[in-house]
């Protein structure tokens, strides 16, 4: 038998014969190329989008969760002497720790703090009528404690209602349902296409290579030494495009943080650098990852080795 | 070398009428071909040479039969195991398949570089094998700038890299001038006196009846005639 591909280092030789290969092909069938790519891209942003937003969800979820706040809103027009008789009567049920009365010219002079510049005087714009109702802040022992302590107040006449976390929580968690739901079709559809962009790239290859191919096969090249050059250019369209992917999410999510949290300190939004470059690096394991099994699949259905 | 025993080959034909048809390409055929041997197969068209070649690369599996390549069955080789019974054989083919975007010393060096020979070994072997084939001169020139002849020496070059102890070529001349397919049957018959086993299919009947070899004669999947000489008229 004849020595074959013995001396130096016949690893090495494969490997740069593979990168020049790869490369061109992939200049060959640039557009293409470039299409897969941009779509990869897209679908990986679109899906790096949804799980910082369920990230986020579920971390506003968890804060609301531990939150033992309650607030009490008394109707507008009820007397100050009733407004009092509320609030002893908060104080004296189980389980409440703290009970806070927020009057409406307090909170008139909130709003005016808040929202206008201090030139303003908002009572006097509103001719002194204050259209806002007394308010109670409820404080309770545990997390457990309060949808008891809110039905029990709501139930009080005179009281509007009482908002608590749990109200947000409900809200948010409908949602949560809605984005998974519509996040998981957009990326499906998105996937589909990565794949069937991927796909038809590396169809396009063997058929623009079908001849150089056929000559390989007939020297007697090795299966995956024929192969190989494939399976990169399908690593590679996956890698460039969720690369683009990661790279933006990660920076436009910090750009976003940066400019966005202070107005809405309320939020705990996710503020962690490390955990936005975990996925941005999740993202683009999985892109190479799909790229290399699309063109696997494809090369199995149109490389006849 | 090579060995055929009871080889049949039949092709799905298709369905007409209602009825499945098959083609019988190769019909019982017994061959033997010795080591340094140069034979020529001849036949006219769809009288399975192409057919004969394509089991000896392996390109086909017989449907009945058992064939013998230096001693070793190949009916039954496992897929990764056709490049190693490949790289034994060089292949050289009528429309020559030399990659258009390469030259002819590329074309030959990319045989070399997919067999994995090293950078030094390609470097010092391909000037030897273009003068060898009486190409040297055109070692830099793309495909499209040569003759049909220069092309076939390439493709020859191309075949015979590695030193392959056997040689098949499908109507290496189907293509070319009289003088020029004498030129390239001169030049196969020199790497046959350097010992390689060789099986030419052909129809060039002046050719086969002047070089005075062994001649093996396909009739619709049958062996009708072997022997020395000239091309069988049957």
């Amino acid at each position: 038998m004849l020595a074959i591909g013995e001396g130096a280092t016949p690893v090495f030789r494969s490997i740069s014969y593979y990168i020049r290969h790869t490369l061109r092909s992939l200049n060959r069938n640039r557009w293409m190329g470039a299409a897969s790519i941009a779509t990869t891209a897209i679908a990986f942003f679109i899906l790096g989008i949804f799980i910082m937003g369920v990230l986020n969800i579920q971390a506003i979820s968890k804060k609301i969760e531990s939150n033992l706040e309650m607030v009490v809103w008394i109707e507008a027009d009820t007397e100050r002497s009733e407004v009092e008789n509320i609030k002893t009567y908060v104080e004296n049920l189980g389980n409440v720790t703290q009970v806070k009365l927020v009057p409406k010219e307090e909170g008139i002079k909130e709003i005016n703090k808040n929202y206008f510049n201090s030139e303003t005087d908002l009572l006097k714009t509103l001719n002194g009528d204050n259209p806002l109702p007394d308010y109670l802040v409820v404080k309770v022992a545990g997390p457990e404690f309060v949808k008891d302590v809110a039905t029990k107040i709501n139930a009080l006449s005179n009281v509007d209602k009482v908002d608590y976390g749990q109200e947000y929580l409900d809200k948010l968690m409908a949602l949560m349902y809605w984005m998974r739901l519509i996040g998981a079709g957009v990326i499906i559809l998105f996937l589909l296409a990565v794949i069937f962009l991927i796909g038809n790239t590396i169809r396009l290859t063997v058929y623009a290579r079908n001849k150089e191919i056929q000559i390989m096969r007939f020297v007697g090249a090795s299966n995956w030494f024929i192969r190989w050059p494939f399976l990169l250019e399908g690593l590679v369209l996956g890698l460039v495009g969720s690369l683009i992917a990661a790279s933006v999410l990660y920076i436009s999510y910090i750009v976003l943080i940066d400019n966005v949290a202070k107005y809405v300190s309320f939020l705990p939004l996710i503020k962690d650098t490390l955990i936005v470059r975990n996925i941005s690096l999740l993202i683009v394991a999985i892109g190479t990852v799909l790229g290399g099994i699309v063109s696997f699949l494809s090369l199995g259905r149109y490389l006849r080795l | 070398m090579i060995q055929f025993c009871n080889v049949s080959k039949v092709y799905d034909g298709g369905t007409q009428n209602g009825n499945k048809s098959f083609v019988k390409a190769l019909d019982g055929i017994n061959l033997k071909i010795e080591k340094g041997e140069m034979v020529f197969l001849v036949g006219a068209s769809g009288a399975g040479k192409s057919t004969l070649q394509k089991l000896l690369f392996k390109e086909e599996s017989p449907t009945t039969g058992q064939i013998l390549v230096g001693g070793r069955n190949i009916v039954r080789l496992k897929k990764r195991e056709i490049p190693v019974l490949r790289r034994r054989m060089g292949i050289v083919f009528q429309d020559f398949k030399l990659l258009e975007d390469m030259t002819v010393a590329e074309n030959v060096a990319f045989a070399m570089e997919v067999l994995k020979f090293s950078r030094k070994e390609i470097k010092n072997t391909v000037p030897k094998v273009l003068e060898q084939v009486g190409i040297a001169y055109r070692a830099n020139h793309f495909p499209r700038q040569l003759s049909g002849g220069e092309k076939q020496r390439a493709a020859i070059g191309r075949a015979i890299i590695n030193n392959p102890p056997i040689l098949l070529a499908d109507e290496p001349t189907g293509n070319l001038d009289p003088d020029t397919s004498w030129e390239i049957m001169k030049l196969l018959e020199e790497i046959n006196l350097r010992g390689t086993t060789m099986l030419i299919a052909t129809h060039d009947r002046d050719i086969v009846d002047s070089m005075h070899k062994r001649v093996v004669t396909l009739s619709r999947g049958k062996i009708v005639s072997d022997r020395r000489g000239g091309y069988s008229r049957v």
